[in-house]
């Protein structure tokens, strides 16, 4: 049991980033849809441990389907920071930069819907750049049954700028990180 | 007697500290537990054992967990009780933390913590069950959540350990630039599974020269690539089958030594590492001609192996003592 690899440099790192997106996406949602201080670092702190949760389970659902040379380009990256030649060189930065996508527009989801779903427990519905509505507007919006407003479109916005302030400080993160090492 | 009378004195104030002042209370269910204990001693059956002590550690389970709740440890402002007295039912019902296969009470050890710390919220004096109020509900998410990334990390060990097992060569390498694990102690002993790989080899390789003339050895070595890459697959047969193994390679590189020849096997490792072209473990082997009243038989001396750290394949290491009885040379 007692071995000596153990992941705390990854502990590390992650413990980094979640305090760093949690204030950056606390400050993004304090602006954008005028919630306290308190109120604005526990939606943002609920919402990222949940993607951080999320993506963590999906990657321990995939992994074992990770074809054997491509997991031992993985392992490359997560022991060695590099990778080395085999059949996956190739479309290495094709597959870096996919995955890139994908997790930031699967994290977005898991934000809104994250965000959503904490409202919905706590009770708290923030209604937010709804415009002033008119009887008549009204009584159209309830006849047509609109189911989609559930999500008002400002929390998806404000969301959206938080996540990709976040990531792009992520990105400077590790650019900063790569620039020192090749130093 | 002075003193006497006051170890008796300790004696009692701890008797009276650890006696359940109520039936219904945490001191009875730790003298439960310590019950369940010694009866899990004198039972000869095994059923019965197992029963009786996963019983004694619920009761312990329960005990400390009450205890903790009256008397709280904090930490920060933080109660460590939950944390314990999860550990404690974790180990009850998952067994124990250091043999074998032991990653589940690791990884639900923050998950029933936190069910455990939260609990309280969702009772009324009474017990009453009750869901609790919206204010509570955010300190409920966040513990949970923190809990269930904590889940993951120690996941994500155990991960990390079993592709370590499948891939034990990895281990003699250096970790140093990685961002996700360190290496604690720094005395690596592992030797890389490539050693183990030509000391399987050496004896195919001397069965397929035995009973060679010199001139059909000549020729064996002449074509020494697609001999070697005949013995491969018997040889890594013969290696404990790890996921590994698929990116060993075994070659071969002939050199003429001045009695013979000088067959350096190599055993090449294709599979993750910190030096971009992979490293090769290398043995060198002395072919030559004992001269034999006979006839002339084929003696084939291996020295021992090289481990090298090379930048490409044809770099050697440091060369070790040759073990085995030197042959003359005919002339």
């Amino acid at each position: 049991m007692v071995s000596p690899i153990l992941p705390l440099r990854m502990i590390a790192f992650q413990s980094l980033f979640l305090l760093i997106t949690i204030s950056i996406e606390a400050f993004v949602l304090h602006r954008e849809l005028k919630l306290s201080n308190q109120k604005s670092i526990q939606y943002a702190a609920s919402i990222n441990l949940l993607s951080t949760v999320m993506g963590w389970i999906i990657f321990f659902i995939v992994e074992p389907f990770i074809p054997r040379e491509l997991k031992e380009q993985l392992m490359n990256y997560i022991f060695f920071d590099q990778f080395f030649s085999n059949i996956w060189s190739g479309s290495l930065t094709a597959l870096v930069i996919v995955t890139g996508f994908l997790t930031f527009f699967l994290s977005f989801i898991v934000k809104v819907q994250g965000l959503d779903l904490l409202q919905l427990l706590l009770q708290d519905r923030v209604t937010v750049n709804e415009p002033e509505l008119d009887r008549a507007n009204k009584y159209q919006m309830a006849r047509r049954a609109v189911k989609d407003q559930r999500i008002p479109r400002g929390e998806a916005t404000a969301i959206l700028h938080a996540n990709a302030a976040s990531y792009s400080a992520i990105v400077l993160i590790l650019l900063l990180r790569l620039f020192i090492q090749s130093t | 007697m002075d003193i006497i009378k006051q170890i008796k004195n300790v004696f009692e104030q701890a008797w009276k500290s650890l006696s359940p002042p109520r039936p219904f209370s945490w001191q009875t269910f730790i003298a439960l537990s310590v019950f369940s204990w010694v009866m899990s001693l004198l039972t000869g059956s095994e059923f019965v054992k197992d029963a009786v002590s996963t019983l004694g550690w619920l009761f312990l389970t329960i005990g400390v967990g009450w205890a903790l709740t009256d008397h709280p440890i904090k930490v920060f402002d933080i109660s460590l009780g939950p944390w314990i007295t999860g550990a404690l039912a974790c180990t009850g019902l998952f067994g124990t933390w250091t043999e074998g296969d032991s990653s589940l009470p690791y990884v639900s050890w923050p998950i029933i913590s936190a069910i455990l710390a939260g609990i309280p919220k969702f009772l009324k004096p009474g017990p009453v069950f009750t869901t609790p109020k919206p204010s509570a509900r955010q300190d409920l998410v966040l513990l949970i959540l923190v809990n269930l990334v904590f889940s993951c990390w120690f996941q994500f060990h155990f991960l990390i350990q079993d592709w370590l097992e499948g891939y034990p060569s990895l281990l003699i390498d250096d970790f140093g630039k990685s961002a996700f694990v360190t290496k604690l102690s720094s005395q690596t002993m592992e030797v890389s599974r490539g050693s183990a790989l030509l000391d399987l080899a050496e004896p195919l390789v001397e069965e397929e020269l035995e009973n060679l003339s010199w001139a059909e050895t000549e020729s064996w070595l002449a074509d020494v690539d697609q001999r070697i890459a005949a013995i491969k697959p018997e040889a890594i047969a013969r290696l404990s089958d790890l996921t590994e193994n698929a990116v060993w390679d075994l070659q071969a590189q002939v050199l003429s030594a001045n009695p013979g020849y000088d067959l350096r096997l190599q055993a090449v490792w294709q599979g993750p590492s910190s030096v971009p072209a992979g490293y090769y473990v290398e043995k060198a082997c002395l072919i030559t001609r004992v001269p034999d009243p006979s006839g002339s038989p084929e003696d084939t001396q291996a020295s021992n192996q090289v481990t090298c750290q090379p930048v490409g394949p044809p770099i050697f290491g440091q060369p070790n003592t040759p073990s085995g009885s030197e042959q003359q040379p005919t002339v």
